[in-house]
Formats: C-alpha cells, structure tokens, sequence
C-alpha cells in the first residue's frame, strides 16, 4: 500500500495531487505539506507544516517532528516570481471532491496499476 | 529547495523509504517565456542554455534530481505542464483566475470583451494543461515502470487558439466580442521584446531556417497591469465583490503581468504528447471544458461572480 508526499500541497498543481491521492483507496498515508494553513483534509491526508526555503537541517527538523515520510514524492512546490504572499485558506473550506467525469481515458483510468 | 529537501529526508533517514521522485516544472524547460520555440516542443529538444541565454533553474533541478537518484537508488519522473487551467485556494494569481475576473470586471462596464493580448497571437496556437489532468498524469507515472526516469511533457491534449476560446468566454460571462476589436485605439498598450537568441533559433541550422528567425515580443493591446490599475475598473471590482458577497482582495492580488504575457506573447505554443502516449497514457481533456470546469470552481468559492 503506497504512501505519499506532496509538496507545494496548496498550490495549483498541488493540490490536485493530493486530492486525487486521496481518492485513490489505495494511498494509505499522504503528507500534504506546506508553510500555510491546511484545508480539510480527509483521514488518509496529514498536513504537515514546512518551510521549503529553510536550510535542510532545519527541514530535517520540522520532516522529523511530524514524521514525514512516504514511498513516492510529488515536489509541484515552487518559488514563482510571481508567488507573492502566502496562500492562506480564508474560511478553512475543504476543496471540492474532484470529478474526473471530463476526464476522458480509455477502459481504465490511467493511474491504475 | 529541492536539493534542501532532499537532503533533509537523507537527515531523517525518510530517504531510505524513498522508491519514485516526481517532480513539476513546466514548459518553460523550452524556453517559452522567452521567445519563438520549435513547434511542436519534444521531450529529446536539446535544453536551450549557453551564450545569451538566463539561467533555468529547471535544469538546475532536473540535474539535482538524476544525480541524487544515482546516489541513492531511488529513480524519477519529470512532468512539463504548460499554461495551467485551474484554481488555487487563497492563491489568486493564475490564469483562469485572472481571466475571469478580466471578464467580469469588463460585463460589469458595459460588457465588452476585448482580447487585450496580442493581435498575432490570437489565431495562433496554444497548448493548455488541467491542473487535474495533471494529477491524473502523476499518479499514472507513478507506478508506470517506463517512465522512470524520464521527462514528460503533460498538457490536455488538444491545441486552441484564443480565437476559439475568446468567444466562449465572452459568452459565458455575459459578454459580447466586438467585431472589429483590433481596429480599435490602444492608449494603455505596451509592447516587451524578448531574447534577441530566441530558443527557435537553435534548430535554425537544421531547419534550413538560418537569418529567418526573429525574436519574440509581448504585445499588449491592453496592457492588463495598467488596465487594473484603472480607477473605473477597482470601482467596478468593488462593486461586484460587495454585491455578490465575493473575496475582495481576489482583484487586487491577482499577478495581471502573468495573464499579459500569457495572452500577448506572439508565438505558437505546441506541445507534444507522443513520449507519453507511446508508454500508454490515454488521458485527454477538452480545454474549453476545462476551464469551464476550473470557473466553477471559482464560483463556488466566491472567487469570481456566479455566471449562470
């Protein structure tokens, strides 16, 4: 059963990741990490809050007091230029369950081992 | 960042468990932001650096990411996004946000939709990527034994042009697309040249294209950072996000520079799917449907003004 680790977990991409990891059964722990405030998450999902621009013995520190871990890393974090501020979860809304009814895919969905 | 956190799980011994490293960078591996690109782009295109070229740190990441793969047994995927369609929560700066936000502000003046981008660029080609498409994309290279260690260009899968999405747009907030937009007057519109090597010009040798290619330019009819700064469009703005209950700082923080460069840069944008599909990889999204799909999701987090 494969665990995960997202980084950039609130960003455009990230996010994503983590919700389709989470709706794959098969992920039985994803660590959703980012600096800010987390969304709700389901059970499968612990946010873990790390800085990415610290040095790495400070991340070790912060991976190792939520023990982070995981078999497969998605890194979608990232330092745009245009990244000004924090993203910050105004209302603690969790995002929606996404539909990947549009999603067309032959027979299988495509991530299926 | 990358190379810290890496590091970091080495520190933790979390590494050990390590078995796949997927990392995101995107489309400007080509070299898209800075000029003409060779169309459509492949992952084999040599990376575009050398004599009159900025630096990337994209391939600075991709370099840390195989030598710490080969260090310590764990293998990678790389995926190359493009354009991305999608929303992020607290995070306004993207380009459907923008977009519609663009749109509303300019139903909410009259309800003329002018594409502020450049008018070369209009009926030229583009090549978007669904943020959730692209998750699909990563959970399906996770476990595909093929994909190891390697890059993927990742977009929808379709090709558009902004003379087709335009319409659309203007349509579904309630907008009309002047006929003759691009005879009117341009008194807040700028023009940015680019590199003066643009990345095209690396294949010029080989396509039997030397001396023929020029360097690219973002031309804004509108230029969107001026456009926002507008007394008329802040007071509009204003007055949507009062009546609709909507999250005022949405206008304010959205990065318009983004979403200008986006629409005023004056060359195609084709990206290749072929390395992805040849190892099986069958999804596939309609842009416009897409987008409609990220708009929605906007709406529903009163991010953008209900549309229907």
């Amino acid at each position: 059963m494969p665990t995960a680790i997202v980084t950039g977990a609130t960003g455009i991409l990230g996010r994503e990741i983590v919700a389709a990891l989470s709706q794959d059964s098969q992920w039985t722990k994803i660590h959703a990490l980012s600096r800010s405030q987390k969304d709700k998450y389901p059970p499968s999902v612990q946010h873990d809050k790390i800085d990415l621009t610290a040095s790495a013995q400070d991340i070790a520190t912060q991976l190792k007091n939520q023990g982070v871990e995981g078999e497969y890393l998605f890194f979608a974090a990232y330092l745009a230029k245009d990244d000004e501020g924090e993203a910050s979860d105004v209302n603690g809304k969790g995002y929606n369950a996404p539909h990947l009814s549009t999603v067309y895919t032959e027979r299988n969905p495509p991530y299926i081992i | 960042m990358l190379q810290n956190f890496l590091e970091a799980l080495t520190i933790t011994g979390a590494q050990k468990k390590l078995k796949r490293v997927l990392l995101t960078t995107g489309a400007k591996h080509y070299g898209v932001h800075l000029g003409p690109v060779k169309c459509p782009m492949v992952e084999s295109d040599p990376w575009i650096e050398g004599e009159g070229r900025p630096p990337n740190f994209y391939y600075t990441q991709q370099r840390i990411l195989a030598s710490a793969a080969e260090a310590a047994g764990w293998d990678w995927v790389v995926t190359y996004p493009n354009d991305v369609i999608g929303v992020a929560r607290g995070n306004f700066m993207n380009l459907t946000t923008s977009l519609a936000l663009y749109a509303a502000v300019n139903k909410e003046l009259g309800g003329e939709l002018e594409f502020p981008g450049s008018e070369t660029f209009y009926n030229r080609f583009d090549s978007f990527t669904y943020s959730r498409l692209h998750a699909a994309f990563q959970l399906w290279a996770a476990f595909e034994p093929k994909c190891s260690n390697e890059a993927f260009n990742m977009v929808n899968g379709d090709v558009e042009t902004w003379a087709n999405l335009w319409p659309k747009l203007a349509r579904r907030f309630g907008c009309k697309v002047p006929p003759r937009q691009f005879e009117r007057a341009t008194p807040i519109s700028s023009q940015m040249k680019l590199l003066d090597k643009p990345p095209f010009d690396d294949c010029a040798t080989a396509a039997g294209m030397v001396g023929k290619i020029k360097p690219g330019a973002v031309e804004q009819r509108i230029d969107l950072i001026k456009w926002s700064q507008k007394k008329e469009v802040k007071d509009a703005w204003a007055r949507i996000a009062e009546r609709e209950g909507l999250e005022k700082d949405a206008f304010a923080q959205a990065t318009w520079g983004f979403l200008g460069f986006v629409l005023g840069r004056n060359y195609d944008i084709v990206i290749s799917m072929s390395k992805a599909r040849k190892l099986g990889w069958k999804g596939y999204i309609d842009s416009w449907e897409s987008l409609e799909e990220a708009f929605d999701e906007l709406e529903s987090l009163k991010i953008v003004p209900k549309t229907k």
